[in-house]
């Protein structure tokens, strides 16, 4: 029993380093079987869980868009429900923003600080359409 | 010599009533959220949710959830009420969940917050628990000569073993939602599966192997007048596997150490739209890192750390109707450390989940800032 712990603790150790080395980013880290504010993981189809997890899960991972005058933004969505927004200038990184998302019935909402931003937004196939105030952006996923 | 020994017994007995009471006092969703959300790895009354039999370890407790300031959604409150010697009912309002009904189903109604209603009952060997959960909303309005009815309905049934070394609970939900508005329908249902597992293994130092599944499949529908041929049709379906091994540390009547290692995350959703295009996002977690420590500081007060790291892969396959598959692939990682409090107060225990900002910047009258002291709140009272 000892060793299985010990080993189990090297196991974790080891773990931890190996997910050190990893591009870090956001804040709210979520498992399947821990890690949310709420003590538990995202058990997706679990009872405490949900369907869903409260957004379209079609919008996970990346998205570019498209080039407008040399500048473009590159957004990314988390199964945690964060999302990481960063503009580029001719390739360059400029200022970025973190913070949640949820989706109902055809609109994004994109959190973050005090602030939301409410979409209406398409997907066909690796294109997704997002509209606001009459002007639409093209995102391809990448 | 005799006072000597009685006060020692009296002073032992004392000790081990504060450790009992501390370990069953000190439980809610903040207080595990605060720990790393370890709540799997460890007892805790919000167990109940994935383990009812659990419920009969925690008879005689109301339990406050305040999840996050001023938005009462996300507010719930229950009751574990003992009924005679070997049974205890417990009834949850406002249970929120997290669910999305598919676009373009429903406009108004919602599927948020359930009630849900607990019966548990002591076995020779087991606790056995049962659950029932209900969430329904609806709404309707008058449009010209029409009328446009929305509806949104949630029943859900589960049950569980437990206990103290081991868990089972085992769940089935039937979500439904539809809105009828000048002879056209829009309509949603399925169903979903899930099961949860756990031991604990050992004396004071506790190997806790877990494993959570859930499978929900749901197909969303509209009929127009005339029929649309062929018919517009989503189907979407979703399958979870957590596969997991923790180290619980009693290491003594005031502290506790907690980790837990996701050893496999998979979470997969498939959207396949009837003549149009699949998608099929597929999320894996490996390895989830959480740890958490608890220590009673005082009488009336407890502090809690934790810290919580993912590795996750997420890939994207798109089958459109027409043209080849477009495969894209992601890897992040997330880390996030966490800091609680918990205030006995008699019967009434308070937990927080700290702003770590207010020890950062300081209080309002230094800082200026305006962040809350707490992200969220759990109060338990024990009778």
């Amino acid at each position: 029993m000892k060793r299985i712990i010990v080993l189990l603790s090297a196991a974790f150790i080891l773990a931890l380093l190996f997910a050190g080395c990893g591009h870090l980013s956001g804040n709210d880290p979520l498992g399947v079987t821990g890690g949310g504010s709420n003590g538990y993981g995202s058990l997706g189809g679990s009872t405490g869980g949900g369907f869903e997890g409260g957004y379209d899960n079609r919008l996970l991972g990346g998205w570019q868009s498209e080039t407008f005058g040399g500048d473009y933004y590159i957004i990314r969505f988390f199964s945690s429900g964060d999302f990481e927004l960063q503009y580029y200038s001719d390739g360059v990184p400029g200022s970025s923003y973190e913070g949640s998302f949820h989706t109902y019935d055809g609109h994004l909402v994109l959190a973050y600080g005090d602030e939301s931003d409410d979409y209406e937004y398409t997907i066909s196939g690796s294109t997704a359409y997002l509209s606001y105030d009459g002007a639409t952006i093209i995102w391809h996923r990448i | 010599m005799v006072t000597l020994r009685k006060s020692v017994l009296v002073s032992l007995m004392a000790l081990l009533m504060m450790a009992a009471s501390f370990n069953v006092a000190s439980s809610t969703e903040t207080r595990v959220g605060s720990m790393g959300g370890i709540g799997l790895y460890t007892h805790d009354n919000s167990n109940i949710f994935f383990f009812p039999g659990a419920i009969f370890t925690y008879s005689g407790q109301v339990v406050g959830e305040l999840r996050s300031k001023g938005n009462d959604n996300d507010y719930s409150i229950g009751i574990h009420y003992p009924y005679g010697s070997y049974s205890v009912i417990g009834v949850y309002l406002n249970r929120p969940i997290s669910l999305s009904i598919p676009s373009g189903i429903v406009n108004t109604v919602d599927l948020n917050q359930t009630t849900d209603i607990f019966y548990g009952t002591q076995l020779t060997n087991y606790d056995l628990g049962l659950k029932l959960s209900v969430g329904l909303d609806n709404a309707k309005q008058d449009v010209g000569a029409d009328e446009d009815k929305e509806s949104a309905f949630l029943f859900g049934l589960g049950g569980g073993l437990s206990n103290e070394t081991m868990d089972l609970g085992l769940d089935l939900r039937f979500p439904s939602a539809k809105r009828d508005s000048a002879g056209t329908e829009w309509k949603w249902s399925g169903f979903g599966i899930g099961f949860n597992g756990r031991m604990f293994h050992g004396e004071t130092t506790k190997l806790v192997p877990l494993v959570v599944f859930g499978y929900t499949s749901t197909s969303a529908e509209t009929d127009t007048v005339p029929p649309a041929t062929p018919p517009a049709k989503v189907d979407y379906r979703n399958f979870n596997l957590g596969i997991g091994v923790g180290i619980n540390h009693q290491m003594n009547e005031n502290n506790l150490l907690v980790m837990g290692l996701e050893v496999l995350g998979y979470n997969s959703f498939k959207t396949d739209i009837d003549g149009g295009d699949e998608t099929t996002v597929t999320t894996v977690t490996m390895p989830g890192l959480y740890m958490g420590v608890e220590s009673k500081v005082k009488n009336w007060l407890t502090g809690r750390l934790g810290a919580a790291q993912v590795y996750q892969g997420t890939k994207t396959k798109v089958n459109p109707q027409v043209g080849n598959d477009v495969e894209s692939s992601s890897r992040s990682s997330q880390f996030n450390v966490s800091f609680g409090l918990g205030f006995t107060f008699g019967d009434f225990l308070i937990d927080a989940a700290i702003n770590e900002g207010l020890f950062f910047d300081g209080p309002n009258f230094i800082s200026g800032g305006v962040n809350p002291m707490a992200n969220r709140l759990s109060v338990t009272y024990n009778f």
